[in-house]
């Protein structure tokens, strides 16, 4: 549901540059997959009529208004339960509906500040570092997909219900932050893992970087021989973090003749055929044009009117089943009023001029 | 008091270990389904060993190790003690999964075939079974066989090099939720055709998907997105920026010109009249020098103050809190987030309550974790096995 002339997502960045259609929004393209429009102004009078029509016709109601500004356009939980019993009203909110800070304004960057993620992330003595994207709203929505499938499955004995996420309780619960607290008094800081000794690090290759974890016996063993089992660290004080810690340089060294002449993905699959952790330092586009991702068919594809195919990230899991699959691009605004106030909910065509002249849809 | 409701019908038979297993089937326990976590005495859950530095070494009764983190992630899951390298542990378990809706493992891929125990064979004895796996980076490909943690799937899949290595367990969270979603689906799929199904969950691909719209401006715009450090990209201004006090910041986002607007009126006089602040992208240009000006603003206060007035000035502002700050939340408090436990050897303490309030069947903690092969018995007697049995069983080195 979107406001008449739709919603501000729809210029959200990043926008798609040059080729036809600048301009749009890429974080609204992806995320509106599969969605049909309708448009709706909720604090139109004429609206309620519409509104209730379309919640009884619902299984499951999902808003992100605050209490203070959903609440007066009925869309509080008493208010739907009473429309429609049988429907799952899911509310997902910075804070949740109830506590002090219920009507915060709050952001994917304030949000992981405030879930106690963001102070332990990045170097000591810098500022604390967000994580890029929004990964924190994204991740309390699958919160909330998990928490009305459950309520979806036993509404045949319990009826319908509200759930009341707070996005902060998401990331709260993570980490044993609070627990860490509770029971010792002590917190987690930035700084650097005092148990990671060289050669365990970043390599540095001929086109970039790669993760190469040394952590223990077996994969210094494991490491010494990728590097070509020089003699001068076969002594079994090289077995010893400390040892290596203190010789740094020379691992170094070692690390760099082996790593400066290949590439990180050569370096990475030669480490991972010793079963040593590793990684190239991907970027974005090194990801999407990998091997890895690309023979499972990760990238998917979907039909877009005005940008034609496009190539979107795909299911975040695969089913043995035909279950998950892109049908249709995101929809413009109120694309589907009339299959859905016409054809699904019986009003009107005089209804439908009516309400566009109005500006209620 | 009874729950009694198709949810809490559901029964699971967990392998799910580290953080991305574990998590994944807690969320599943918490929501009221029937776990119960499987373990190997000879080869324990390794979070039994992640105590923090400032606790002490803890046993159960058995001598196995337990520590808060390994509890926080086991709670409302009974534990039966299997030792899957023993053959007769492995026709116990195949018999448990024809009584069972779900199997979960994080394993790497290798690992269930090896045990005489892929999807092909267990649904066969179960054909209504929903079974997960969920390597790092998946079951098929060519780096399906990869070492992989935490650190390895950032790295793998771009996050690390955007915006540097976290040191909290972000993908790992990602995949468990992303994996008790596809449970979830692979049940209600199930009660349309009667069958159950796999799903082969990719770390990397889980949390390759919440950057949706990033991977677009790779595929559509050609351009491969720049470290953005605390800026928010289409924001009016944002960043994080000190306080008062020692390692203590407050994070602020203007979303857009009536955000910044107030925020200039409030604690930056000089710069709605500087036309180096007078554009988003102008201001992000002068971040350095903004940055000094709003913190001459800030560090006058403490984080908790600064979010006040923000807020009051209709600002986004969030302190950036550490294990105090959310011990001492009083948002989270208000809700009764916190919830207290009482472990049997770690004694009591607060851990953190499920978010997935639901109005009829939340999810919550409903009690400690179990000891290592507490359940056997129990879980044990599903498939007609008497009491003396399964002693026998725990002697000969099964269970």
């Amino acid at each position: 549901m979107e406001p008449v002339g739709g919603h501000a997502d729809r210029k959200r960045p990043p926008l798609t540059t040059g080729r036809s259609g600048a301009g749009r929004s890429l974080h609204f393209l992806y995320y509106h997959l599969n969605k049909r429009s309708v448009t709706l102004d909720l604090a139109e009078p004429e609206a309620r009529p519409i509104f209730e029509r379309l919640v009884a016709s619902a299984d499951v109601v999902v808003s992100s208004y605050a209490p203070a500004i959903g609440d007066p356009l009925g869309l509080d939980e008493v208010t739907l339960a009473r429309v429609n019993p049988r429907a799952v009203f899911c509310s997902i909110t910075p804070y949740g509906r109830t506590g002090p800070y219920r009507n915060h304004r709050a952001t994917d960057l304030t949000i992981e500040a405030m879930g106690g993620q963001m102070f332990t992330q990045g170097e000591a003595h810098s500022p604390p570092r967000r994580t890029p994207g929004q990964q924190m709203f994204d991740v309390a929505g699958i919160h909330a997909a998990a928490a009305i499938l459950a309520a979806l499955i036993d509404r045949p004995v319990v009826g319908g219900q509200a759930l009341d996420l707070s996005i902060q309780e998401v990331y709260a619960a993570q980490n044993q932050v609070i627990q860490r607290y509770s029971t010792a008094a002590a917190q987690g800081k930035r700084q650097r893992s005092s148990s990671v000794a060289p050669p365990s690090g970043l390599w540095r290759c001929k086109d970039g970087e790669a993760s190469v974890a040394v952590l223990t016996e077996a994969q210094w063993r494991a490491a010494f021989d990728l590097l070509g089992s020089p003699a001068r660290f076969a002594g079994a004080e090289w077995q010893q973090l400390l040892h290596r810690s203190l010789h740094g340089a020379e691992l170094s060294q070692a690390v760099a003749e082996f790593a400066g002449p290949r590439t990180k993905d050569e370096v990475a699959d030669m480490a991972q055929a010793k079963h040593l952790p590793a990684a190239p330092m991907n970027s974005l586009a090194d990801f999407y044009g990998s091997d890895q991702p690309r023979s499972r068919s990760y990238f998917a594809a979907v039909e877009d009117p005005i940008l034609g195919g496009v190539e979107v990230a795909g299911a975040p899991y695969q089913f043995s089943e035909p279950i998950w699959g892109l049908r249709t691009p995101a929809p413009t605004p109120g694309q589907h009023n009339k299959d859905v106030y016409l054809y699904e909910l019986g009003f009107t065509e005089a209804d439908l001029a009516q309400w566009e002249r109005a500006r209620v849809i | 008091m009874t729950d009694t409701r198709p949810f809490t019908e559901i029964k699971v038979l967990s392998f799910g270990t580290a953080l991305a297993g574990n998590d994944c089937a807690l969320t599943l326990a918490a929501l009221g389904a029937d776990v119960v976590k499987i373990e190997s005495r000879g080869h324990p859950d390794y979070t039994r060993a992640l105590r923090w530095p400032d606790h002490p070494r803890t046993y159960e009764p058995s001598g196995v190790e337990i520590c808060g983190f390994h509890a926080a992630v086991t709670h409302s899951k009974k534990n039966l003690s299997l030792n899957m390298g023993h053959p007769a542990a492995r026709e116990l378990f195949k018999r448990l999964v024809a009584k069972s809706d779900v199997v979960i493992n994080n394993f790497s891929p290798s690992v269930m075939p090896k045990w005489g125990l892929d999807f092909d064979v267990l649904s066969g004895i179960n054909p209504r079974l929903v079974m997960i796996s969920m390597p790092g980076l998946g079951k098929t490909g060519p780096k399906s066989h990869w070492v992989s943690f935490n650190h390895i799937i950032e790295a793998y899949v771009g996050l690390a090099k955007l915006g540097g290595f976290s040191h909290i367990a972000h993908c790992d969270y990602v995949a468990a939720i992303h994996g008790a979603v596809a449970v979830l689906v692979g049940l209600r799929q199930r009660e349309r055709t009667g069958r159950g199904l796999f799903v082969d969950l990719a770390q990397t691909e889980s949390v390759a998907s919440l950057m949706g719209e990033l991977f677009l401006d790779v595929a559509l715009n050609g351009r491969d997105p720049e470290p953005p450090g605390n800026w928010v990209e289409g924001s009016a201004f944002s960043g994080v920026f000190r306080c008062n006090t020692a390692d203590s910041w407050v994070a602020i986002e203007c979303e857009d010109e009536d955000d910044w607007r107030r925020l200039s009126d409030l604690a930056l006089p000089a710069a709605s009249a500087d036309e180096r602040f007078e554009t988003p992208s102008s201001r992000r240009q002068s971040l350095t020098e903004l940055t000094r000006l709003l913190e001459s603003w800030t560090t006058l206060r403490t984080a908790h103050q600064a979010m006040l007035l923000l807020q009051k000035a209709g600002i986004a502002a969030g302190v950036v809190q550490n294990g105090e700050d959310l011990f001492r939340d009083p948002q989270l408090r208000s809700r009764d987030f916190m919830v207290e436990v009482h472990h049997q050897d770690l004694g009591t303490s607060e851990i953190p309550g499920s978010p997935l309030r639901l109005s009829r069947t939340p999810a919550r903690v409903r009690y400690a974790s179990h000891r290592l092969g507490q359940d056997n018995a129990e879980i044990l007697a599903r498939i007609g096995l008497r009491p003396d049995r399964v002693e026998e069983l725990e002697r000969e080195g099964v269970l």
